[in-house]
């Protein structure tokens, strides 16, 4: 029952990604960028389900088993003040210039602002390098669904596969007009069975009251913040959410709004957007810690399904589980097709054939280079062990720390691009330090202070952006007029 | 006055008054209804600025029909 449920939600996925294929226009830019003509519901519903992904769901379940309440303070309010004003004062004027000088990838924007192929070559293998943990997040979610719904009969491997297979298709077919479709359906399915998960459990378990007054009594630890989340972690914790300034995924959604005032709606109703998924997924967490003690990290991810399982067995688990099954689709696709947009115009077209591809051949570089991307992260989500939350925390660490770049580029005029390669460089050394020394630590802070890594990767990227451009020439009158005067 | 409410949001993210508050209130941990009421707060912020402080400056003007590639 649960697999067949699965397997028609995963039909219907296709169908929508399959029927989007009816307004494709042939061209390069339709694929990549949807000819920039999306509405305000489809923005708001794509660019909150490619952000949200299986990080919101298992991620933050998993990370509220082991710490509590303080994931939320941790991951959602934070997101939900600093994202949306990102939108404001970031995503609305790339959009802008996007829109303007018909960019469809970051590096081409940075690249042109500061005249620099170096720059815009050190960007793509850095932003490349950091999205590829994030691509894996939303597999191997897939893969331990599957595997959990069906009690370990079909294995994880099965799972990755699956939604390999089908973001391949309807991404293939779709583009980003596909993807946008698609999103926005799957935005709606997890954020409503989200709600109707929680509301299942703790109805099946006697009521709120009664749930919480189970978590008061095993796990009391789990409903405060002290002595789980420090005060240093929570503030350098803000830092975080600036990592959708610098996605490249969130960029290529940024260009598809066929109007800047359709921004408008996003960011009003991301807060919201975001409380409704992240109350459900906590509160989840923690009763799940009250309800089965003692899990391993790895285990923790998949206490949502767990919990689903045992309380919302038959038709509605496989409802459910197709829930969970969306959100580790939203981001994939979206990611997957930013990926293939990146290579086929930051090294194809603008190294090998210097701006001259024809856009059949465009279209069939941006296929190849998404069936490519699949086949790659297929084969990484294999041998891939670290906890879906931590995943993720290190790439939104790299992409937040590079948000001095994008501010530097759109607000200050005398920056160089000696500064942006020096504060991209700063980055990636930090971040790899970071990394190499953190291990598998759980909740790894700069040298057990409690200041997150990010903090400190962004207040160095931010020093060697204004050391670098204020000791280098500045840019010359024209550059600052093309980029500044449209948008002053 | 609608960007002032974005640093007064960011200093009351740290519920510091809140750590070791256990009570449930309404169903939920005191500390976890304080942050989403907090995000109710972040709406109320964004709709100022969507209102009173949009960019108008920024909209171009959509293509009537598909314009091609960049040069």
């Amino acid at each position: 029952m649960i697999l067949a449920i699965l397997s028609l939600y995963l039909a219907f996925v296709l169908v929508i990604g399959l029927a989007s294929h009816k307004l494709f226009r042939g061209t390069g830019e339709d694929f990549f960028v949807a000819t920039r003509t999306l509405g305000p519901f489809v923005l708001l519903m794509s660019l909150f389900g490619t952000n949200m992904t299986a990080f919101a769901l298992l991620g933050a379940s998993g990370e509220a088993y082991r710490t509590g309440i303080g994931v939320f303070g941790l991951m959602a309010s934070s997101s939900a003040l600093v994202i949306p004003a990102t939108f404001y004062f970031v995503g609305t004027r790339l959009w802008s210039l996007g829109k303007r000088y018909r960019y469809v990838t970051q590096v081409q924007f940075f690249r042109e602002r500061w005249e620099s192929d170096a720059l815009g070559l050190l960007l793509f293998v850095v932003l490349v390098s950091l999205l590829i943990p994030y691509v894996l997040i939303g597999m191997i979610a897939g893969g331990i669904t599957v595997s959990q719904v069906t009690g370990g009969g079909i294995p994880e491997w099965v799972g990755n596969l699956v939604i390999c297979v089908v973001v391949f298709i309807y991404v293939f077919y779709g583009g980003m007009r596909g993807t946008a479709w698609v999103n926005t359906f799957q935005t709606m399915l997890f954020m409503v069975f989200g709600a109707l998960t929680l509301y299942v459990v703790v109805h099946k378990m006697g009521g709120l009251q009664a749930v919480m007054d189970r978590v008061a009594a095993v796990r009391p630890d789990l409903l405060v913040t002290e002595g789980k989340v420090g005060r240093l972690e929570l503030v350098s914790y803000l830092c975080i959410p600036l990592s959708v300034g610098m996605f490249p995924h969130l960029f290529i959604h940024w260009l598809t709004a066929r109007r800047a005032s359709y921004f408008r709606y996003t960011i009003t109703w991301y807060p919201i957007c975001i409380a409704l998924v992240w109350v459900p997924s906590v509160l989840l967490g923690i009763i799940a810690a009250a309800e089965f003690p003692g899990l391993p990290p790895a285990a923790a991810n998949s206490v949502i399904l767990q919990l689903i399982t045992k309380y919302a067995p038959g038709a509605l688990a496989g409802l459910l589980a197709a829930g969970v099954f969306s959100t580790c689709m939203n981001s994939l696709d979206s990611q997957v097709l930013s990926l293939g947009t990146m290579f086929t115009h930051d090294i194809v077209r603008h190294y090998g054939f210097h701006d001259r591809m024809t856009q059949r051949q465009e279209l069939l570089m941006g296929r190849l280079f998404v069936s490519a991307i699949l086949l790659v992260a297929f084969i990484l989500s294999l041998v891939t062990a670290r906890s879906i939350f931590r995943l993720g925390i290190w790439s939104f660490s790299g992409f937040a720390a590079l948000f001095p770049v994008v501010v530097a580029a759109l607000f200050w005029k005398r920056s160089t691009r000696q500064g942006a390669i020096a504060s991209v460089l700063t980055v990636a050394v930090l971040w790899i330090g970071f990394f190499v020394t953190a291990g598998d630590e759980q909740g790894y802070t700069v040298a057990g202070t409690g200041l997150m890594p990010v903090a400190v990767m962004l207040t160095a990227s931010a020093a060697a952006m204004v050391i670098g451009s204020l000791m280098t020439r500045p840019p010359d009158r024209a550059v600052i007029d093309r980029f500044f005067e449209p948008v002053s | 006055m609608a960007l002032a409410g974005l640093p007064a949001l960011v200093l009351l993210h740290d519920d510091f008054w809140l750590r070791d508050d256990a009570r449930i209130i309404l169903g939920l941990p005191a500390g976890m209804l304080y942050h989403v009421f907090y995000c109710l707060a972040a709406t109320g912020v964004m709709m100022l600025l969507v209102f009173w402080a949009w960019p108008d400056h920024l909209e171009v003007e959509p293509e009537p029909e598909d314009v091609g590639e960049r040069p």
